[in-house]
């Protein structure tokens, strides 16, 4: 599913939201520092945004990064035939029927035509 | 003169199939009955083969089992090879020989190679876009376009109707057949839409 | 019906899968895109190159004039845009001009390798296919590892019968791609087609290869049959013992696929009947 841009919104929702999480962290500390207190646990509200926000970004990146790829390096090519595999778009030629098949061709008369008429 | 015939059938499906692929070579296998005299030869259907590479062999062997189990119960024969070159200004027999031929001269003494004639390919069809030539003990013969005829006379004008259509989207080849099974080389549904329209 | 995302998905899909449905494309421009072309966001440019050749594809001059000039106002003077400039010549039958604006191009960057390949395409337009080979052969002397151009080189052996090399271009296919079941079946095709009882033994092993990375390809399987069948006939008991459960199981895997099918074929018990031993 191709990413949209509330994919994107939630990627950066969820960076910002870890960002601040880890700010809080680091100010949750030096606070601690400073009325010499020892530290044992991160409070319990900075520790759920921060697992939260891992898991909102988690998302977002699984989302915008695209589908995943099967392990099986066969499993890809399953699906694929000889009629798209033989397509090589870089040596295609026009010189085919497809120009006698438009409206907007005119065949110019050929010796062959001329000389059976 | 003796006539080579085309059914309608026979007919439109070539060409339908020439204008599935214009980009590709394709080919295909010619019906007759197993009855039919040796000088007059009638083609009462086609069967589209393939447009992928058709040079190679195996897949035509057992095309070529298959549909000779299939119509021989219909008093039908291979009698004849049909193919179209990929580049439009390709008009002669030298690239149009395949193994195929061969194994249709070998059970039937000779055969009959039917190649699409570009250049008289178009939009609207006013003229039989085919050249055939006899093939026996490894030489071509071009026969005379004179002896070839489009029975019913209504057969262009059909071909014709089924091109604007692009009726050329239901042909089914072997190809197709093989990367899916569930679509039939015998085409059935295009057989009833030629003779409704016809 | 008008559907304008639907009809950008198609697309997408189609320039993904290297789908060559110039008619289809060619629909789609004339009923949507033509007239959305601002709507179409990054893709805008992508699609009018896909737009472009489909339309030398099916003839459609004016439609393919209107999008090079669209893609030249855009990107003035860019490379990619005179190669489109280039095949707009070439469905005229206008080589000289062509090969004129290739040769300018690649003048001007001796490392396009795109415009070297358009002139080998013009080569083959011509029905030069010698000359195409050998320019094509040159080519891979200094850009080996270009696997479309490898691939094109198989099919142009391919149409000359030259089944010795085209099995050779793709060897070095399958060494790119060991993965992919599609080449080891058409290498077991081309060994198949060659004839003879070790070529047939090599086509029976690539087809065994080829089922096994992928179990539903049908060729694959036929071919497996028709090997098995072939080496069969031989004195070795043992060979012919094994060749014979070959036979047998690939059959069996065959009726199987059949039987899969929802609305099963007509005459189907024919058309199993013309494979049995």
């Amino acid at each position: 599913m191709p990413a949209t841009i509330i994919h994107r919104f939630i990627l950066c929702v969820g960076f910002l939201s870890l960002s601040h999480a880890g700010f809080s962290a680091a100010q949750h500390r030096s606070y601690l520092r400073l009325n010499e207190l020892d530290f044992t646990h991160l409070p319990l509200d900075i520790f759920i945004q921060a697992l939260i926000s891992l898991f909102v970004i988690m998302y977002g990146v699984l989302q915008v990064a695209g589908d995943f790829k099967e392990i099986k390096a066969s499993a890809e090519l399953e699906s694929r035939s000889w009629e798209t595999f033989r397509n090589v778009p870089s040596f295609y030629t026009y010189s085919h029927r497809g120009k006698a098949f438009s409206k907007m061709y005119k065949p110019p008369p050929t010796k062959e035509s001329l000389e059976e008429d | 003169m003796s006539s080579i015939k085309f059914s309608a059938k026979a007919y439109c499906k070539i060409i339908l199939h020439a204008a599935k692929y214009p980009h590709c070579a394709i080919n295909g296998v010619l019906l007759a009955k197993s009855t039919s005299k040796k000088e007059d030869i009638e083609f009462v259907d086609a069967v589209p083969l393939f447009h992928i590479s058709i040079n190679l062999t195996p897949m035509a062997e057992i095309a070529l089992m298959q549909i000779d189990e299939l119509v021989s119960k219909k008093g039908l024969v291979i009698a004849g090879y049909y193919t179209a070159l990929e580049n439009l200004k390709d008009n002669n027999f030298e690239k149009a020989h395949h193994r195929i031929v061969d194994k249709i001269a070998a059970q039937n003494g000779s055969s009959y190679v039917v190649l699409v004639n570009n250049s008289k390919l178009s939009v609207y069809l006013d003229n039989v876009a085919l050249k055939v030539a006899q093939y026996s003990d490894g030489n071509m013969k071009p026969c005379d376009l004179h002896r070839v005829v489009l029975s019913p006379d209504t057969t262009l004008d059909t071909c014709s109707h089924l091109l604007e259509q692009e009726a050329y989207e239901e042909l089914v080849d072997f190809d197709n057949h093989l990367d899916n099974v569930s679509l039939d080389w015998i085409n059935i549904k295009l057989n009833e839409k030629i003779e409704n329209i016809l | 019906m008008f559907n304008l995302k639907d009809d950008i998905e198609s697309l997408r899909l189609w320039r993904e899968n290297i789908d060559r449905k110039s008619r289809e494309i060619i629909k789609l421009w004339q009923s949507t895109i033509e007239d959305n072309l601002e709507n179409l966001g990054n893709e805008k440019f992508v699609v009018l190159e896909q737009a472009c050749v489909a339309a030398l594809d099916t003839y459609e001059l004016n439609v393919a004039k209107r999008c090079i000039q669209l893609l030249n106002s855009a990107f003035p003077n860019s490379i990619r845009v005179r190669t489109l400039e280039a095949m707009w010549f070439e469905v005229d039958e206008k080589y000289e001009e062509a090969m004129h604006i290739l040769e300018n191009i690649i003048k001007q960057d001796s490392t396009n390798s795109a415009a070297r390949k358009r002139k080998i395409a013009i080569l083959k337009a011509q029905g030069k296919s010698i000359e195409a080979i050998k320019e094509l052969t040159d080519y891979l002397k200094i850009y080996m590892a270009d696997i479309e151009a490898w691939q094109e080189l198989s099919e142009l052996y391919l149409n000359e019968n030259e089944f010795n090399k085209a099995a050779f271009c793709v060897e070095e296919l399958i060494i790119h791609n060991p993965h992919n079941h599609l080449l080891h079946q058409r290498y077991a095709d081309i060994k198949y087609s060659q004839g003879g009882q070790e070529n047939i033994e090599i086509a029976k092993n690539y087809y065994c290869q080829a089922l096994k990375l992928n179990p539903n390809n049908i060729r694959a399987l036929y071919g497996v049959y028709l090997t098995g069948t072939h080496t069969s006939i031989t004195k070795n008991a043992q060979k012919k013992k094994d060749s014979s459960k070959l036979v047998e199981w690939s059959v069996k895997e065959i009726e199987k696929r059949y039987s899969k099918v929802s609305s099963p074929l007509s005459d189907l018990e024919e058309r199993l009947a013309a494979l049995e031993v």
